[in-house]
Parts: C-alpha cells; structure tokens; sequence
C-alpha cells in the first residue's frame, strides 16, 4: 500500500501525540499509521480515550500546545507534509482543503453570529469572490444540506435551530469551500436516532456529489458499518487493526474488536447474554509494558504482558493485526 | 411473556411544566402498567418525555393530573409520612453517573445513607452490608472507603446500582442507565441489571433512546412520541411487526453493525414539533406518510391489535376493514 500505488489523500505514518499532565505524559496516540485513498470513508473506532479525537485534532494541528504535542510523525495530504506547514498555512488549509465537523455542533457556532454569515465567512475567507456572491453561495449550500426556507435560515442564530439542522449547517459550512477531507468527529452521536438517520443519508449524498474523502470518528458501530469503506480500531493510543469494513465485522482478528462487536446489543439478533468485555481501559500510569488490552484480553498469554505486539500486515497488506495470538477464524463467525 | 399482576398501573398521566412560551406538554396523558418481575422498556426522541414519566413516578416531580397505583395505592396522594416507606420501594438509578453521586461522599457512605435513613441495620452492621452490597454489583469490599472521583464511568453506575440495591426495592426506575458509558461497558452493566433482577426479584422500568439496548433488556416496550405512547407491545412483536408510522421510521433508523444488511431506512422529514405547542389530532401527522384528514382533526385512540399489542393510529383502523 505505497502512496506511489494508491490514490492516497492522506497518509499519516507514524504518529505521536503526547500530552504532558501532572501525573506524567499521556501517550494519547502513541505511533499510529495509516492512509485514505482519494474518495473512500476511513472509519476510526474505539472508546472514550482511545485516541480517536486527538488523532483528528492532530491532523488539523489543532492541538493545545502546550499542554500536547506532535512529538514525532509525518502527515502527508497531498502529498506535502501539515506537520511542515506554518501555522500561517495550515489557517489556508483548514476549512478549505480540510473541514471538520464536531460532536456538538453548538458548541463549533458561534452563538452570536447569525448562520448565513457564518457561512458565508468561511467563503470569503477561502475563495476571491465578494459579500454578495457569497451570500448567494451560502444560501445555495443550504439548499443542498435540505434546510427548509434557507433564505430565512440565513438570518436565524444557530440556538434557534434544532440539533439537526445546526449539524446541516456545519456540514454546509464545511463543503462551502470544496474541502477534500472532510473529518466528522462524532457527528451523529449527540442527535435522536431519526435526525441521526437524516444526517447519515446527508452525508452520504455529500461524498458522492463532492467527492469529498471522510475520516469518520465514532463509537457507534452500526454508524461505520453503514458508511465506512475502511475501519481503523484503536484501543489506548495505538492502532490494533485495519481492514476493510467487511472483514472488519465478518472477519475480526484482534480480541478487542470482537469484544466490541460482541459487547453491543443488535437489533438484527437476539442473545441471552451479551458478552462484556471484563475490566476497563488500564489509565496511563498503569499501562501495561506488553499489549495494553492483555488485562482485559480472553486470549492474552505470557508473553503478551511484557512485549507489545507489532501491527502485522497480512492478505496481501491489505489488512493488518496488532495481537500475538490474534483469531484466524473471525471470533464472531462462530 | 410473563404474567403477573401489575404492581404499577398508571392512568391518563399528565405533566405540564410553565415556561414564558406557555406550557411545555411532556407528558400529556399515558397509560400503562408493569408487570411484577418485568422490564419495560419506555423509548422516544429526546423531548418525547420519557425521563419526566420517570420523574413524576419517583415523585421527584409533582403530576399535573392523573393517576399511578404502586401495588395498588395511588403513589399521587401519598402523605408525607408514608413517603418513606414508598421510597423505599421505587428506586431510580439516573444516567450520568458523575452527576448523582456526591463527590464529597465516601462509596460507603453513598451506599449507606439508605440503610440508615430506613432504618434497615444496626450501625455497627453497616459495614458488612455495604461490603456485601458492593460485592452484588462487582466491586470489591475495599472500595467502600474511596470516593466517587476514583472510579469510572462504569464502576460508578454500579455504585449508583448498589445504592438503589440497598433499600431492597421492588421496581427501580432506570432512566438511560447506560447511555453515558462505552460500549464494552454498556454490555458489563446491562448483564448486571439482568442478573440483578432475577436474584432480587426486581421489576424495571427502563428508560432509554437505543432501541438496541432496551430490545435486549425488555419484556414489553412503549413508544412515545411527544407526550404521548403511541405503540406498546411485546418486544418481539414490536419489532417483528411494528404497526405504528413512528415505531417503523425509529426501527428503521436505528444503525445495523453489518455492512451487507444497509436496508433503505424511512427517513423522517424534519424534526419533531415543540411540545409548547404540539399539533392538533394525531401529533406524528405532521411526519407522517400515511396521514389523511381525520388525524389532523382528532387523537387517535389506543386499540389492541391482538396479543396486547395497542396502537393509537388512525391509518391503521382506515385499513383494517378492507
């Protein structure tokens, strides 16, 4: 999988982003890697503290310095590293080449900005064209995200919208400019399952009318099997496996990933029991030397308490496992 | 499906809460019962009212009318005196489990308050019973003398099960008692509560939004929509064949963890209306795609549908006769 071979948007290698806390470094992402090819959903999957949202803050170097820091690493998007780029650039880059939607998207509106200005900054921060034309343009993206009477929308302040129309809003906000990636930490969690349903749809009719490639952050595994091309899971800073959404829930190899695909109640299945994944994640001082899912892990043996397991590529590199004794059988196909 | 008595039975359950906007309808008008030994699952949006059904059940909020009869005496007219010995009976655990513990409070303390504020053991049997309590939710003894902030998110709504444990009530409230945790967790605490119920005798009502996690964990489910149920039924009726508009868009919604299984969903058109000001007749027939003239005009009853399955939908009687 060498950037020359795939059509790679984005390729990071590597990465390292630590925070420096009174009890000692977080190693929040502790040397990850993986790429996205042009056009493709890249699912990023894991639970509270895994790494996940500092990995996308990293990519938009967005991270608070001090207390974190990128201590080592490439990102390459385009083929040029962010991690050279002045702060200057990367203000270029943001919200033009590469947007991000939150969680919350009150909290990423601004309260007192009416919408359609809001929207229509981020154009004319990015693109040459006057006030007018980018009112136009904003009124234009509305449309497209399926807000009703966008004209009047322009006016409203984001808590006068539901939240489901102020995460349209941030999703308009972030195609305004034709932005290549486009980053979604989170984006249906906090939303009512109907309007989370209306956002999926929304999203997926955005990445095939721009083209646009996404990096979708979340904990919600039914979300990423309906979106994502291919998974990343991450479990305590470090990637334990990638591979393309379907093996990823037909064919799991790491225990951790199929503890979780385990550990969810299914709507499409009925068990007695759900098999919980024992114990919690290990904080940082007490992270193992070995494997840090090994206290937690129903396959752990010796050896994967002191030495940390390498993520191994294997068929044909398109899939790779973090784990000494990882499952060839798929665990779940049972 | 079990078939017990009811030992809760609500009737025509309203609350209505002032706001400078005019009065917010949460909860307008819902019947239901429990069963002795059930769970039933209550789900809806946010807004659909469900945590305030909750809340009026527990008394922590007063009702604006109607009726509940815990093991057959209304719960509404209780005199302070006899609050007690009700609250001794229903217990809630809530859902952020950072929020309802006291931080200055040791575990030991939390778990005890009860005991010795019902009088259920003599203080030099505290100890022991707070250890055994501790050890029913999976902590360890010694976790009795540290303090909320030490534990996670997980291991706190255990401390919140302990603490509703400890009073030995007969129903618990559980109002998204899993929402707030990851989900290997989720599944730690969810297989807690079914093993609680069954060695305890307890009966839940289960509050929650994931329609996965209340399918996993309920008998029988309500389905509400602004202020009012519109469907409940047996679980695996519900979902096998759910007859109402806004059961089948909710199902349909919900995400399925199988790439191959991405049916067409039914999206809903908008969001839902505000309960200040709900529409008139049926309040889905704004959303609806099966909506004609009648359910713009009157409510809906509620009607059995075989099997104590009820719906209240005007499109369905339309069809019935045909």
């Amino acid at each position: 999988m060498e950037g020359i071979v795939a059509d790679n948007l984005l390729e990071v290698k590597d990465l390292k982003t630590y925070f420096r806390t009174e009890e000692g470094v977080v190693k929040a992402v502790d040397g990850i890697s993986f790429n996205l090819e042009r056009g493709k959903t890249l699912g990023i999957v894991g639970e509270s503290g895994c790494g996940k949202s500092v990995t996308s803050l990293s990519i938009m170097r967005l991270i608070p310095n001090p207390p974190g820091k990128i201590v080592s690493g490439s990102i390459v998007f385009e083929g040029k590293d962010l991690l050279a780029k002045t702060e200057k650039q990367m203000r270029g880059i943001r919200g033009n080449d590469i947007s991000m939607i939150f969680q919350e998207p009150m909290t990423s509106l601004n309260p007192i900005m009416k919408v359609g200005s809001q929207i229509s900054e981020a154009i004319l921060l990015h693109q040459k064209i006057g006030a007018a034309e980018a009112r136009k343009k904003a009124i234009e993206m509305l449309v497209r995200v399926g807000i009703p009477m966008p004209e009047k929308r322009m006016d409203s302040y984001p808590h006068q919208l539901s939240g489901g129309m102020r995460q349209r809003v941030m999703i308009a906000m972030a195609l305004s400019c034709n932005s290549k990636l486009l980053i979604a930490d989170e984006p249906t969690t906090a939303l009512d399952v109907t309007i989370q349903a209306q956002i999926i749809d929304l999203m997926k009719k955005m990445r095939s009318e721009f083209g646009a490639s996404i990096i979708l952050i979340t904990h919600d595994l039914g979300v990423v099997a309906g979106l994502a091309d291919d998974v990343v899971v991450m479990y305590a800073g470090k990637i334990v496996e990638k591979a393309d959404v379907r093996n990823i829930f037909k064919d799991a190899r790491h225990p951790y990933t199929i503890g979780l695909l385990q550990s969810i109640p299914r709507i499409d299945q009925e068990v007695e029991r759900l098999q919980a994944i024992e114990g919690v994640v290990p904080n940082q001082q007490e992270m193992p030397s070995g494997c840090a899912f090994c206290p937690r892990c129903v396959r752990a043996t010796e050896r994967c308490k002191t030495e940390a397991p390498p993520l191994v590529p294997f068929a044909a590199e398109k899939r790779a496992v973090a784990c000494w004794n990882a499952s060839t059988d798929g665990g779940i196909a049972k | 499906m079990k078939e017990g008595a009811a030992i809760l039975e609500v009737k025509d359950l309203v609350k209505h809460f002032p706001s400078p906007a005019g009065s917010v309808k949460a909860v307008d008008g819902i019947s239901f019962g429990i069963l002795e030994g059930e769970t039933l699952g209550m789900v809806g949006e946010s807004g659909c009212g469900k945590s305030t059904t909750g809340k009026v059940l527990i008394r922590l909020e007063d009702p604006t009318s109607g009726s509940a009869r815990f093991e057959g005496k209304d719960i509404f007219t209780i005199q302070k005196s006899d609050m007690k010995a009700f609250r001794r009976k229903v217990q809630i655990v809530f859902q952020d489990p950072f929020a309802s513990l006291d931080p200055r409070m040791t575990v030991g303390e939390i778990i005890g308050e009860p005991l010795l504020v019902h009088n259920l053991v003599a203080r030099n049997q505290m100890k022991p019973r707070v250890q055994e309590l501790l050890k029913m939710v999976g902590l360890d003894a010694s976790h009795a003398d540290r303090y909320p902030h030490e534990f996670s998110g997980g291991q706190r709504q255990r401390i919140g099960i302990a603490r509703a444990l400890a009073v030995e009530p007969r129903l618990i409230i559980c109002d998204e008692p899993v929402s707030a945790l990851d989900v290997s967790i989720q599944a730690q605490i969810i297989n807690l509560l079914k093993d609680l119920q069954r060695s305890c005798g307890l009966t839940y009502l289960f509050i929650a939004h994931d329609l996965s996690v209340v399918k996993h964990i309920s008998d029988r489910i309500c389905v509400m929509y602004l202020g009012k149920i519109v469907e409940t039924a047996d679980k695996r009726a519900l979902f096998a064949k759910p007859l109402h508009p806004y059961t089948q868009a909710l199902l349909s919604a919900i995400p399925v963890p199988d790439p191959d299984r991405q049916e067409e969903r039914i999206l809903l058109e908008g969001d839902a209306p505000s309960p200040v000001s709900p529409p008139a007749g049926c309040r889905f027939h704004t959303r609806c795609a099966y909506a004609f003239d009648l359910c713009k005009r009157e409510e809906p009853p509620m009607l059995e549908y075989g099997d104590r399955h009820f719906c209240a939908c005007h499109a369905l009687n339309k069809k019935k006769p045909e």
